[in-house]
């Protein structure tokens, strides 16, 4: 792909060799070695083994040595957390958050009324009825949709769990990861 | 597909990290939101300012909402670009809806006449993709099918 400005893409002329490397190893969705990740983000191995090193002495990645070539994996539990803290930081009110909490809530149960199942799977596993073609779409988007309200379920039920805990401070440190 | 683990869950902070990586990055965009809210994060929706973009429209700001779900074997996204200035549309689904043009394809409509065909992507990390996408639509897409 080439831009007015050259054959550079979008991407190596907007982001560092590092930013790309942090963009790729936080989004893996398996474990994947040094060569594979400077691969997938454009940039050489050297630099790039440093970066990931440097990342998993901040805790953003996890590696492993087991195999003949170390991987390397996000550690997803820290994304989820900084998810919550920005639901605590948007500024809303524990009472607003709470209301929020409620609807999600509200909404997997009238799913659950309307197609007799209790989960996104079991929905799923309807599709496969005798359903026109428009109930089946409708179907796979509820349960994509329903999917995603429970992941945010959890994680703003985490938020109001520990609002107190997760009270920013006046001089919040930048985060990273 | 279950609801994974918050632990293993790669969806928690997807929106954030194309915020950050990507769409806070690119000059034409002046603005990018959590829809309905930050809470319930359904989907990004972002706008362009319309004189920074070549060739410019106007005056309404063109509007590109992005939905995009993690998940094996391979992520689900729609990403579409409106501009309601000249109704052009353009879309980069990897959905289910057209199984025939592979797994994504890319699609526009101008005169309310819809074109559709196969989209490959060099890279599989969601925020590389997204600038892949942007790439083609401020590159390729908007002066091809834009009024000048």
């Amino acid at each position: 792909m080439t831009t007015a400005s050259g054959d550079e893409s979008l991407s190596i002329q907007q982001t560092t060799g590092e930013e790309r490397v942090r963009m790729v190893v936080t989004q893996l969705s398996e474990p994947r070695t040094a060569n594979w990740i400077a691969d997938e983000a454009d940039w050489s191995h050297e630099p790039t083994t440093r970066v990931l090193t440097r990342l998993v002495t901040d805790g953003v990645v996890r590696s492993d040595d087991s195999g003949p070539h170390t991987t390397y994996y996000p550690d997803y539990r820290r994304q989820a957390i900084r998810e919550a803290m920005a639901i605590r930081d948007s500024g809303q009110s524990v009472e607003t958050v709470t209301e929020t909490l409620t609807e999600l809530k509200a909404r997997v149960r009238a799913w659950q009324d309307e197609f007799s199942v209790d989960s996104p799977t079991q929905l799923r596993a309807t599709i496969a009825d005798d359903l026109d073609p428009e109930a089946e779409q409708r179907r796979a988007e509820i349960a994509r949709e329903w999917e995603h309200v429970q992941r945010r379920i959890r994680i703003v039920g985490f938020a109001l769990r520990e609002w107190e805990f997760l009270a920013p401070t006046t001089d919040d440190p930048t985060a990273t990861g | 597909m279950s609801v994974p683990h918050p632990g293993s869950d790669p969806n928690a902070r997807l929106y954030a990290q194309l915020k950050r990586d990507v769409l806070e990055r690119v000059p034409q965009i002046t603005g990018v939101a959590f829809v309905p809210d930050r809470i319930k994060a359904r989907k990004l929706q972002v706008t362009f300012a319309p004189d920074r973009l070549t060739p410019p429209t106007g005056p309404d700001p063109p509007k590109l909402d992005i939905v995009w779900y993690r998940q094996t074997p391979h992520d689900w996204f729609r990403v579409d670009y409106v501009d309601p200035n000249t109704g052009l549309h353009a879309g980069w689904h990897q959905d289910e809806s057209h199984p025939d043009l592979g797994r994504a394809h890319f699609q526009y409509t101008v005169d309310n006449t819809t074109t559709r065909r196969a989209a490959t992507f060099e890279h599989e990390t969601p925020s590389l993709v997204l600038w892949e996408i942007l790439e083609q639509l401020l590159s390729t897409v908007r002066p091809t099918h834009q009024p000048a």
